[in-house]
């Protein structure tokens, strides 16, 4: 609710600055491109800005090949979703209507009605600190797409993952077209508007889903008990989590909750990099077996299974009681190095060492463990709080992207230019600090 | 749902087999010197073209007489190469057959014209494989673009169509990949300058 | 008309192919006229088009044109190297039918899942969760999302193949 409130006061003056930025674009000498943060933050506003309906192409691996998918797609501020799919014909007639709160997904041919928790959080909450910690953001100049000039940016991760490129258009700032790249495989996921037209106003009856007589309704909410952290999680599915103790650079832990669907209750952990997702779920083993498809695969010399839905991986495999999966875009060695030092089961001994090597209370590794942190984390969050004496949370926040670099320094009480330097040496001092994951 | 034998079920009329025949003559040259272009070696080249007909075969009755086929079969050969890479692990696709290393810079300051002497076959031979092999330096998404335009010699609206991407987009990427092509060929293509431009 | 110097340059290989409208034609003309550098871009980008465009087409091996037209008949030589790629679909089909009759007994049940099947749609109730949790990334696609969650919910109310398996 308070996100709403905040976007609302946002949007007059963004439509006004649009306006300006329309206006000095129709002068005869064309201004100096914006910078490309300005053209990142000016993506983030629009959908509170602006109304759109439009055509849009979607070419993506599914059932285990390249297809291309056509939806019809409307959006309405802030956070406000209607998709009707085109073709192929197995999706041909699904409708998605997401009013900001509840997602409802309509199947004609089965008659059948999902209703599941909203998929547009995004969209309010959109934040690009993250992002740009652990991304190169590139402006890649302008390019023209459907008639309108965009501009073209590159989000490359620092780490191994997912690079993708956005056409964002210049007067609304609606990202026009996407590519995503996977640097072993070229790019997977393309998505263009072959045809937009934007609204001040669409009405809300779109968005608004009326349940066809007869339909049938599942409802998918799993019965999420957020938490924040990992061990509150474990005390209510009554089982231990496992935190992973490295994760490529940049992913931090961003959230996490229990869901029950049926008998099966599944605690998940997610760690984002400010644009990638890596989701862990943890259930006890036997509540859930491995998939018969997939194939088979090793880690640390025990038996697992991944399966390769082309967009996304997904690694299966059990330990210590517990029935764990992991879901990502990363690349497959990757996600298997998580998993290896997951299963290696090393806790007290890299624990142990850490506090040795950056001379920390034990208790206080384990206490950042119990909420979510890879070792590296904490050798970064300890070494930070000692050169630039802050206190250990605020050192988490700041690596978690909550805290800016300005609002850091006015704490420590420096220049921000002295703490980015601060910043980089503690850094690379912890980067010293073990343990790591394969270099590729 | 398990189509292993799926093509040998259909039973086509004689009218309907000619009709293959006829798409077979008319477009597998192309589309193998395609797949050729794309994958920079012979065995996966025939597999993906091989690959792209049995689809045409099973889906022939779909098949309008006449109608141009190319947009569909170039957009098969397309998805084919990426599923291809997809399902590759990185550099195992583009090395299977060994390209001839670069000949010197010297060698070819005077071009001569291909097909005459024994030297030139095989200097054209070398040529020919330092340009597939800086062709499969680009991105699968450059590399169709420019084979479509500079080898097969599709116009931009063509291979927007083809590709479903943007008219821009097709300018963009072909203005992309000609500049790193150029980059790859630096000497080849300065000798050549020279050559005409003294 | 007239371009500045960016522009233009980045016009140079339209230009070459003929593909501009006759202002901007003419515009790059001029420009080039008086632009040096753009001249040598140009050339530079003509031989580079006149490297590519002179490569042969490329022969067919033996048996290409056998198996083109006789696609019915098992492939040969060569083909087992790829049949790990293409073939592979052929493998997880036939699980799938087998996968799509255990789920058939498994259906939803008044709105909840409360017997599902659980070590196969494991994998797409996460997906689905995943994705959905996605949808907190700033600029990822929601019409993707909305596809992959919609597949997930098939195989979840029992009417499709679980995602790992590939249909046709």
């Amino acid at each position: 609710m308070r996100g709403i409130r905040a976007a609302a006061a946002l949007a007059p003056a963004l439509v006004a600055a649009l306006v300006a930025a329309g206006a000095t674009l129709a002068a005869p000498a064309p201004p100096a491109p914006p910078s490309v943060d300005r053209v990142l933050q000016l993506a983030l506003d629009a959908p509170r800005v602006i109304d759109y309906e439009g055509t849009k192409i979607i070419t993506a691996p599914r059932n285990g090949r390249t297809e291309t998918v056509t939806a019809a797609e409307f959006h309405k501020r802030p956070n406000m979703t209607r998709l009707e799919y085109l073709s192929p014909e197995d999706v041909a007639g699904r409708l998605i209507v997401d009013d900001g709160a509840t997602s409802w997904h309509y199947e004609p041919r089965l008659n059948t009605a999902f209703e599941g928790p909203t998929m547009t959080t995004g969209l309010l909450r959109g934040d690009l600190s993250l992002l740009h910690r652990n991304y190169r953001v590139t402006g890649l100049g302008t390019e023209e797409v459907i008639g309108r000039q965009a501009y073209v940016v590159q989000l490359a991760p620092n780490g191994p993952g997912v690079s993708r490129e956005l056409w964002i258009d210049q007067a609304t700032g609606t990202v026009l077209r996407t590519e995503e790249r996977d640097p072993s495989r070229g790019v997977v996921l393309t998505t263009y508007f072959s045809r937009i037209s934007f609204s001040l106003n669409l009405p809300t009856a779109y968005f608004r889903f009326r349940l066809p007589a007869g339909a049938r309704v599942l409802h998918l909410f799993p019965t999420v008990d957020e938490a924040a952290t990992p061990e509150a999680l474990g005390r209510q599915a009554g089982f231990t989590v496992l935190v992973p103790p490295v994760l490529p650079e940049g992913y931090t832990f961003s959230g996490g909750g229990i869901s029950r669907f049926g008998s099966l209750t599944s605690v998940n952990l997610q760690y984002s990099d400010g644009d990638s997702l890596l989701s862990l779920f943890e259930a006890p083993a036997g509540s859930i077996g491995a998939p018969a498809f997939g194939q088979d695969v090793r880690v640390g010399g025990r038996p697992a299974r991944l399966v390769d839905l082309g967009y996304f991986r997904v690694l299966i495999w059990d330990q210590r009681g517990l029935h764990l999966t992991a879901v990502g875009t990363m690349p497959t060695e990757t996600l298997l190095a998580i998993a290896g030092q997951l299963l290696s089961g090393r806790e007290q001994a890299l624990a142990h060492s850490v506090s040795r090597q950056v001379a920390v209370d034990p208790g206080v590794v384990d206490r950042l463990r119990r909420e979510g942190l890879t070792f590296p984390e904490i050798t970064r969050a300890v070494v930070l709080s000692q050169r630039l004496g802050i206190d250990v949370p605020t050192a988490v926040r700041f690596l978690q992207g909550r805290l800016s670099t300005a609002q850091l320094a006015q704490r420590a009480g420096v220049t921000p230019a002295t703490l980015q330097r601060g910043v980089r040496e503690a850094l690379d001092q912890a980067s010293s600090v073990g343990p790591h994951l394969p270099a590729h | 749902m398990a189509r292993p034998n799926a093509s040998q079920a259909v039973s086509y009329t004689t009218e309907e087999l000619a009709r293959y025949e006829a798409i077979v003559q008319r477009y597998a040259r192309h589309v193998y010197n395609v797949a050729y272009r794309m994958a920079g070696n012979e065995a996966d080249a025939r597999d993906l073209a091989q690959e792209t007909f049995l689809r045409v075969y099973r889906a022939l009755r779909r098949v309008e007489p006449d109608a141009p086929l190319e947009s569909w079969l170039y957009r098969i050969v397309s998805n084919l190469y990426i599923d291809l890479l997809r399902k590759r692990p990185r550099g195992r696709v583009e090395s299977l057959d060994a390209p001839v290393d670069t000949p010197r810079g010297e060698l070819l300051r005077e071009m001569p014209d291909p097909g005459s002497s024994p030297e030139a076959i095989i200097e054209r031979e070398q040529l020919d494989a330092t340009i597939q092999r800086a062709l499969g330096t680009l991105s699968p998404d450059l590399r169709m673009v420019v084979v479509l335009s500079d080898v097969e010699g599709y116009s931009y609206e063509e291979i927007a169509m083809f590709l479903r991407v943007p008219l821009g987009t097709v300018k963009s990427r072909l203005h992309r990949a000609r500049q790193i092509l150029q980059q790859r060929l630096g000497r080849y293509v300065e000798a050549r300058r020279r050559g005409w431009e003294p | 008309m007239r371009l500045n110097h960016h522009r233009a340059s980045q016009l140079l290989s339209a230009y070459l192919d003929r593909e501009l409208g006759p202002a901007e034609t003419a515009a790059v003309q001029a420009h080039l006229l008086d632009c040096a550098s753009c001249r040598a871009a140009y050339e530079g980008l003509r031989t580079t088009k006149e490297l590519v465009g002179q490569l042969p087409v490329a022969e067919p091996p033996a048996g290409f044109w056998a198996a083109v037209r006789a696609p019915w008949l098992p492939r040969r030589a060569g083909a087992a190297r790829i049949r790990g790629v293409f073939g592979r679909r052929v493998a997880w089909a036939s699980a799938a039918a087998v996968l799509a009759l255990a789920l058939a007994a498994t259906p939803l049940v008044k709105g909840t899942i409360d017997r599902l099947h659980a070590s196969e749609i494991g994998v797409d109730l996460y997906v689905r969760q995943h994705a959905q949790a996605m949808g907190a990334e700033p600029f990822t696609d929601r019409a993707y999302l909305g596809l992959t969650t919609g597949d997930a919910d098939l195989v979840l109310s029992g009417d499709a193949q679980p995602a790992g398996t590939a249909p046709r």
